[in-house]
């Protein structure tokens, strides 16, 4: 009897890990395949800007779900991550996740990108006001620099709309807590304005 | 290899992941940031009523000097009192033909009545005043026509996660299970094992 239980026990532990391991291997695969296809996107548009003049960088850019938006790095922590289109578990897998229906990093409004804790976001924590964050797109590369660190409930407002560019990075809170985290970490941050040429 | 290698090659596995070596730690109480903000806000709530106390207060006091028949500069503030709709009864209690006995009795009344209604009229002016304060000071923006609006929209928005961006939304939800699940499987796979050599 108490073997049995014990290979019951066995079985159910194999499985959870292996499931978890499942999640976390397939998303490491998942990133590595969307640093892949950033690389490729870059090429091609350096490509598209050496051969004609861009046009003017549009207002507001939306992305189709899933969509790759951009690069993002915080070099303070090392942190390097590619951001996909969208918040649900398969973008938030594979990388820092793109609000959909916030701004593009670095046009005008309120940029918004969320990670899990666990994974693309757990040096998140480490980020202190007044480090410096990139964010490269397609028609866009913006210095910023972090101007609010604040922890607030999951429930509670965070997100508002801005006229100017502004970039908010989300994740859950405490970043060292078992089972899902109760509050979210939310940093703000402005772009760097380059001062005028004398 | 013999089959009951398996489930421990396993549990080596996930604890060698980088991401799974943090998650094996102590529960982390999150700090009480709610607290924090109601505080500020009970306080700056009663700041704010003092001060537009006083404010009515002093308007009083000239109300009282005018219907006494003291003369003042710049007449006409029992007027613009009674216009501003604090009280109706005011409008009733000019002190025209009347005797001294009677207007110090209605003044007494209507001092209550005032400071009643001024009191209700503090309230729900500093609460607007301060939601509209904190829309502003999160946002950048000017404030909306009705915070107290806002209010109720963000309080009726279900507590479903965040998908995509609206004004005033919570941070999306990137809380994730599995944290808990690993060290459960792990622990489940341990507890089996000790069951089965026993």
């Amino acid at each position: 009897m108490r073997r049995t239980l014990g290979a019951a026990l066995v079985a159910v532990g194999a499985l959870l890990v292996l499931y978890v391991g499942y999640r976390y291997v397939s998303g490491a695969i998942e990133r590595d395949a969307a640093r892949t296809a950033w690389a490729a996107l870059e090429a091609r548009n350096a490509v598209a800007t050496a051969s004609s003049s861009l046009a003017a960088a549009p207002t507001h850019t939306t992305y189709a779900t899933g969509a790759l938006v951009g690069r993002l790095l915080i070099p303070a922590v090392q942190l390097d991550e590619v951001i996909a289109e969208g918040v649900d578990d398969d973008e938030l897998d594979a990388g820092p996740g793109h609000l959909p229906g916030s701004a593009s990093p670095g046009e005008p409004g309120n940029a918004v990108i969320s990670a899990h804790r666990d994974r693309h976001f757990h040096s998140l924590g480490r980020v202190v006001v007044g480090d410096t964050v990139i964010t490269i797109t397609r028609t866009l590369r913006t210095t910023w620099i972090i101007t609010g660190r604040k922890v607030v409930g999951r429930y509670q407002p965070s997100l508002f709309p801005s006229t100017e560019p502004e970039l908010t990075l989300t994740t859950c809170w405490p970043i060292r807590y078992v089972g899902p985290a109760p509050d979210r970490l939310i940093l703000t941050a402005k772009p760097v304005v380059a001062p005028p040429r004398a | 290899m013999s089959l009951k290698h398996i489930p421990l090659l396993v549990c080596a596995l996930a604890a060698s992941t980088a991401t799974a070596g943090a998650q094996f730690t102590a529960v982390v109480v999150p700090p009480k940031v709610a607290a924090k903000l109601d505080t500020t806000d009970h306080k700056d709530s009663v700041r704010r009523a003092t001060v537009a106390l006083a404010a009515r207060v002093t308007d009083m006091r000239k109300w009282v000097d005018s219907a006494a028949g003291v003369s003042l500069p710049g007449g006409g503030d029992s007027t613009a009192l009674a216009s501003n709709g604090t009280s109706q009864s005011v409008s009733d209690t000019t002190g025209a033909g009347r005797s001294s006995a009677s207007i110090k009795d209605s003044i007494a009344r209507s001092r209550d009545t005032v400071t009643k209604s001024a009191d209700n009229q503090v309230r729900t002016d500093s609460a607007t005043s301060i939601a509209t304060v904190e829309v502003h000071d999160s946002t950048g923006l000017k404030g909306p026509d009705s915070a107290a609006g806002m209010q109720a929209s963000a309080g009726s928005r279900s507590r479903a996660d965040t998908k995509r961006f609206t004004a005033g939304a919570p941070a999306p939800a990137t809380a994730t299970m599995l944290p808990f699940l690993a060290i459960a499987g792990v622990t489940t796979l341990l507890a089996g094992l000790a069951l089965r050599r026993t």
